[in-house]
């Protein structure tokens, strides 16, 4: 008896009985109410982290001001109005986890694997919908265990994101390493353990679920992109929780994995021997590089499926955004030394790393070119979710060229830890993957609530985020390269850094701006929920499976038939059809499936260019990744 | 008039907001009593401009699109037609986004541009490192315009026509070969050249480079310069004292360090012996705060020494007491070990100058020795294109050559003012911030030996042959640096 | 809602066992990285007198023997399920249920040597760094060896209800592929431990 005929069975069953409010909208264990508890606490989450960087950002512009609100906020770490430096630190450090793992890793991958993966394959649900309630629950224990930790009298964590030791290892070396630092690690534990669950589950329901007619190479790209994240996920979290485990035994046993050779302040010569601090660097970009694009690639994906369908044209280079894809998260495994460059690391170590890191540039420059012929010659209709996906791709291309000057090893002497890199990783992985978050809840919404969110508000919410971001980050390049380094509290205190001072006021200006703009978001997006223009199925006219499924969101997400699937899904503007879509899910048996003959793909006054059919190259590739 | 009322019904419905604010966190609060203090007399003047005006101006633009929307769909209700046409709006948005964004690069390089720390290096090997970085920039400064304007020129170009349809185009191997490889050959460039750069920096290093220790703790820097014998002494991290920061294989000082230490065991030995006693007293003096109701008239005090009773009842008292014996007698016992080692303590650190500057000759080779006694630091010169972490038990170096005085450097930037600093460029703790250390460059080795001579070495020399004053002024010296370390 | 049933795909292979196995490709990682680790580090602190090798308790060895043999039981458990034998079925996963007990008194034992040995977690000698990385990963395995044994006793209860037969051998065959993923798991490990101590 197959479990996933059972659980077919099972919805169906429930479904005659009304469930009660518990089981359907908080221990529910349908993937869609799942994604949207991913959605909300994420939500929530990106607005904590983004209000903690608006307090530390007013502290870099006007570092002699006196803010009352401030103290009324924070109590006695903003005593008179001023940021404590110790806070600022906390500040720092949480705003960045918060960020990376906790809006961008679940907020981003949970809510969208959740809610496509199924629906896009042709699932009923998740492989394990019980494992998929679970991962939500340890998610939202370990967000609660992060955020007390701002609570605690020695304040939180704030020894960087990374929290590298021995600094997160000595309670005497600074305040947060005490409490905060062992809620901090906790918390990152039940994440690991939630995104275990999540990634499990979407690499099995990828593998195994797809309905009929859904080949691997028929799938959408967000699905490929969901899939590779959530293997880099399964393969790189359990060497995070390796290091933290080593910090854990360092920090309260008394071991010396990473500590050795140490004297501090008010305690004298400490025991430990032998210990290496560079390994928890190693062990932690082991994670922290693939984490980078766990971040970044469901959002690439979501930009292919949103750009494709509002340029009404197939995406440009399916198998090379698929390969790409592919390269960049093997790529992704063996370029984490690039972080290390200057840790006093044997140079020839470094010029490998330095090798591998820029090759990373290629299949990148690959998406990129092909984002771009995707929107040329397309149709394109700005919907709030194309104007994301344009911005990603603006941001993708602006972060991504620093990058080589951050993977080169030479380089890197001068702009490691500086504002270059804040600049670089902002845009690059911080600014892309939000924007390819709201370009995924503009474009889902409808799938998600079964209503409209509000275009307008839209539009003045993308240009002027847009905008912001921007003005918030690009000036930092400059910054990092006159060398004003991060994680300062304060630069009057350096004369040089003095003529920054306008920048860094433009810079909180914008912020804030930014900032307000996504109050304009939280409204329009609480306000549709309840109030919002009733959604039709298909409100986009889109190819993918997510749209055969009625507008009432049903537990098991079609009433009849799961859909047979008929062909790829980016067969937009066909020349041989009347619309200019052609969903995967309508049968045609007098259509081909895909036209490879050349007159249909260039139009008539174009010159048509060779067809390059001798691409023993490609063939190759193809066959090697069995993607034909 | 009108304006003062606002504000009192201002401050009144903030304090109501508060009131009921804090009755909903109460469970927080009380676990976090000791953070969070009561809110203070609110004022409006309390805010500062920018805020009440973000706010301002967010509530605004919120409110005009809602109303500008609303008469819109009315409009296109009633008329059937669209008035308002986002897509043409959002294309010529996208155009003049392009334009003054465009402007603000050009803007940006021009004004900021000469600030960045290129061009005019101070040392032998940024002149490479400044090509390296404009052979980079050219490449992906080319990328970028031409990739940016032709993503804005398609949005503006390519908007929605209905009576339009989009090109059928799923792929072209060529075009796609073609940029796989193209980047593939500029990157291969700038890899070789990458690579070259990095091994002239990280391993050609000159055989008469002079060495000098550069030291990070929390949070400063130390640098240590070898005396007449040109070379540095020995060091290890369990001879760190007061008097002694770098943990210098001096004997006078390490010894020093053995007495201070076998001293702290006897006293902490003592306190365990007596602990059982001061539970008792601690306890006695628990009682008596909570009977008289002292305990509410100072509850700091009472705060403090509710910690201690309970630590001293649970036994982590002693434990604490136990552990930090133990702790100083593994470093008594390793200061031992190292004694016995005879060619340790050779006395080539007794003529070392531990100075709070450090001063390079131009166009001399150097290479920097970096430690750290607590957490991970980082050595940044950004005028020398230098930077390497310090790391704990793990000894990192850094070799370059200076090749611009600071009255040099002074002149070319216009700033007579100018210094060279060495910050600290990894999060180390509270005052990261404020950790730095000034770099000298010199023209020549003389004013470079005036400067060191004024340093005073480790152990003063012996200076009893000479004059009886010089002898006292001598022990002085030494009893007054004791003091210091008893201290 | 449709009255009658709708007959979905059934996937190709079943998730629990896709889950099972994308689950020991995580806990390899962790291993993995505990090792690397220890691969890594070896050399450095060697340089500053901060390692010793030493000899692993021979406890351990008992441990390989025992979990070998209870690879071949649970081989027969698996074995004897498919072919409906019901009661050579319950032997064998009791047997081995019992012989992983076993491999836990013997892990135990092991450890109460090392520390005999002066060999303890928290380094009673500074250049007992490799003590640590042997406790870190045999108490790393252990914790994997308790998940296999509570798998062992939910499936022999299931077996003694009569659940494990030839047509329903899912739980079964999840035992049976953890059982020698933590046994395989446990060989490597011994025999990396063996070699670099």
């Amino acid at each position: 008896m197959s479990t996933a005929a059972l659980h077919a069975d099972s919805h169906h069953d429930h479904h005659e009985h009304k469930e009660s409010f518990i089981s359907k909208y908080v221990f529910s264990m349908d993937h869609k109410m799942i994604s949207k508890q991913f959605l909300i606490t994420g939500i929530v989450m990106g607005i904590i982290g983004m209000t903690m960087s608006l307090i530390f950002r007013l502290q870099l512009a006007w570092p002699d001001e006196q803010f009352g609100f401030m103290e009324t906020l924070l109590g006695k770490w903003a005593v008179d109005g001023k940021l404590d430096p110790n806070f600022y630190m906390g500040l720092v450090t949480i705003h960045g986890t918060i960020m990376v793992f906790y809006v961008l890793t679940a907020g981003l991958s949970g809510t969208f694997s959740n809610l496509l993966i199924p629906l896009q394959v042709g699932a009923r649900d998740m492989a394990s919908p019980f494992m998929n309630m679970l991962s939500y629950w340890f998610f939202l224990a370990s967000s609660i265990t992060l955020l007390s930790s701002v609570f605690i009298e020695t304040g939180p964590a704030s020894g960087g994101w990374t929290v590298y030791p021995p600094l997160s290892a000595l309670e005497k070396a600074m305040p947060g390493s005490g409490l905060g630092m062992t809620l901090w690690l906790s918390a990152i534990a039940l994440f690991i353990i939630s995104s275990l669950l999540g990634g499990i589950n979407y690499i099995s329901t990828v593998l195994n679920m797809r309905t009929k007619g859904m080949s691997m190479n028929r799938m959408p790209l967000t699905i490929w992109a969901f899939f590779f994240t959530a293997i880099l996920g399964l393969l790189s979290f359990p060497v995070l929780l390796g290091a933290a485990l080593f910090l854990i035994f360092d920090r309260s046993f008394g071991t010396s994995f990473y500590l050795s050779d140490i004297y501090l302040e008010g305690v004298g010569a400490l025991e430990n021997i032998g210990g290496s601090p560079v390994l928890y660097q190693h062990l932690f970009w082991f994670l922290g590089h693939p984490e980078v694009y766990i971040i970044l690639m469901p959002a690439l994906g979501i930009t292919s499926e949103v750009i494709s369908t509002n340029a009404r044209k197939p995406i440009f280079g399916y198998t090379a955004m698929v390969i790409s894809l592919m390269g960049i998260s093997f790529l992704s495994f063996i370029v984490w030394g690039h972080h290390m460059f200057i840790t006093g690391m044997n140079p020839f170590l470094g010029s490998v790393f330095m090798i591998l890191t820029l090759i990373i540039a290629v299949p990148s420059a690959v998406k990129a070119f092909n984002y771009l012929t995707t929107l040329w010659k397309g149709n394109l209709r700005f919907t709030p979710a194309m104007l994301f996906s344009i911005g990603l791709v603006s941001f993708f291309i602006s972060g991504g060229l620093t990058g080589i000057y951050l993977g080169n090893a030479a380089l890197d002497i001068q702009l490691h830890d500086s504002y270059f890199v804040v600049a670089h990783f902002h845009l690059v992985m911080g600014s892309a993957a939000i924007f390819g978050m709201l370009a995924g809840i503009y474009h889902w919404f409808p799938k998600m609530y079964g209503r409209m969110m509000n275009n307008t508000l839209g539009y003045f919410h993308f240009w002027i985020t847009f905008i912001t971001a921007y003005l918030v980050f690009f000036p930092m390049h400059f910054m990092g390269l006159a060398g004003v380094p991060r994680r300062y509290y304060q630069f009057t205190l350096l004369e040089d850094f003095n003529v920054w001072m306008d920048v860094n006021k433009l810079i909180t200006v914008s912020a804030i701006v930014g900032g307000a703009a996504q109050l304009l978001f939280i409204y329009n997006f609480f306000y549709s929920i309840f109030k919002g223009k009733k959604a039709t199925a298909n409100p986009w006219q889109a190819n993918s499976l997510e749209w055969s499924t009625p507008v009432e969101r049903i537990h098991g997400n079609w009433p009849g038939e799961i859909p047979t699937v008929y062909r790829g899904p980016y067969e937009y503007s066909r020349p041989d059809r009347e619309e200019d879509f052609f969903p995967q899910y309508v049968p045609d048996d007098s259509a081909p499936e895909v036209l490879h003959t050349e007159e249909h793909q260039v139009a008539p006054e174009e010159k048509s260019p060779e067809e390059v059919e001798s691409s023993v190259f490609f063939a190759a590739i193809k066959r090697v990744f069995g993607l034909s | 008039m009108r304006i003062d009322t606002l504000r009192i019904r201002l401050n009144s419905i903030f304090k109501k907001s508060l009131a009921v604010l804090s009755f909903v966190l109460a469970p927080m609060m009380l676990l976090a009593a000791d953070v969070i203090e009561p809110p203070k007399e609110f004022s409006i003047a309390n805010f500062d401009w920018i805020t009440i005006l973000s706010v301002l101006l967010a509530l605004l633009i919120i409110l005009v699109i809602a109303r500008a929307f609303d008469i819109g769909a009315l409009t296109e209700k009633i008329t059937g037609k669209t008035v308002v046409s986002w897509n043409n709006i959002n294309a010529w948005v996208a155009i003049i986004f392009l334009v003054a964004g465009l402007f603000g690069v050009w803007y940006e390089l021009k004004v900021h541009g000469p600030l960045l720390m290129l061009g005019n290096s101070a040392s032998l090997h940024g002149d490479t490192y400044d090509s390296m970085f404009y052979w980079t920039f050219g490449f992906t400064f080319f990328v970028f315009v031409v990739t940016e304007v032709l993503l804005f020129y398609f949005m503006f170009r390519y908007r929605y026509n209905e009576n339009r349809k989009a090109l059928y185009y799923f792929h072209n191997n060529k075009l796609e070969i073609i940029w796989t490889i193209v980047p593939s050959i500029v990157l291969t460039f700038l890899v070789l050249r990458g690579f070259t750069t990095w091994s002239k920096i990280t391993t050609e290093i000159p055989k008469e480079s002079q060495e000098i220790e550069v030291f990070a703790y929390q949070f400063g820097w130390k640098a240590r310069y070898a005396g007449e014998d040109g070379s540095l002494g020995n060091q290890n991290f369990n001879f760190i004292s007061g008097s002694n920061p770098l943990g210098v294989a001096e004997a006078g000082q390490v010894d020093e360090l053995v007495k201070e230490l076998e001293g702290e065991i006897s006293k902490l030995e003592a306190f365990k012996a007596s602990a059982d006693d001061s539970i008792l007293a601690w306890k006695g003096r628990y009682d008596r705060f909570v009977a008289t109701g002292l305990s509410r008239t100072y509850p700091e005090d009472f705060k403090t020494l509710k910690t201690k009773f309970n630590d001293g009842v649970s036994g982590a008292y002693v434990r604490t007491l136990e552990k930090d014996i133990k702790r100083k007698r593994t470093a008594l016992n390793r200061i031992a070990e190292y004694k016995k080692d005879d060619g340790f303590f050779d006395g080539t650190a007794n003529d070392d100058r531990v100075t709070t500057e450090i001063v390079l000759v131009k166009n001399k080779p150097y290479i920097f020795k970096f430690r750290a006694r607590d957490v991970i630091h980082s050595a940044y010169m950004p005028d020398f294109r230098v930077q390497m972490n310090c790391v704990p038990g793990m000894p990192t170096q850094f070799a370059f050559t200076p090749t611009m005085t600071t009255t040099e450097a002074r002149s070319i930037k216009n700033k007579p003012e100018y210094d060279y600093y060495l910050f600290c460029n990894k999060i180390c703790g509270a005052a990261h911030y404020n950790m730095k250390i000034k770099v000298t460059v010199v023209e020549n080795e003389a004013e470079y030996n005036t400067w060191l001579a004024s340093q005073a070495p480790l152990v003063a020399p012996k200076v009893a042959e000479q004059t009886p004053a010089a002898e006292t002024e001598g022990i002085e010296t030494e009893a007054t640096d004791n003091t210091v370390a008893m201290n | 809602m449709p009255k009658s049933k709708v007959k979905d795909p059934i996937p190709a292979v079943p998730p629990a066992r896709l889950n099972m196995w994308l689950f020991m490709a995580a806990s390899s990682m962790l291993f993995a990285a505990t090792v690397s680790a220890f691969i890594v580090h070896r050399p450095d602190a060697e340089s500053r007198q901060a390692w010793t090798a030493f000899d692993l308790p021979i406890f351990f060895l008992y441990s390989t023997i025992i979990v070998v043999l209870s690879s071949v039981t649970i081989f027969y458990a698996q074995k004897s399920a498919k072919s409906d034998e019901l009661a050579a079925n319950k032997n064998f996963l009791l047997l081995t249920t019992v012989l992983g007990i076993a491999f836990c008194v013997s892990q135990y034992l092991g450890w109460q040597q090392m520390v005999r040995l002066d060999l303890t977690f928290v380094n009673a000698r500074p250049e007992d760094i490799s003590a640590s990385y042997v406790w870190v990963i045999t108490v790393l395995h252990f914790v994997h060896i308790l998940g296999g044994i509570g798998l062992l006793i939910g499936t022999w209860i299931q077996a003694i209800r009569l659940n494990v037969h030839k047509k329903s051998m899912g739980l079964m065959t999840l035992t049976h592929t953890y059982w020698h993923f933590v046994g395989v798991l446990w060989i490597f490990l011994y025999l990396f431990l063996y070699f670099a101590e």
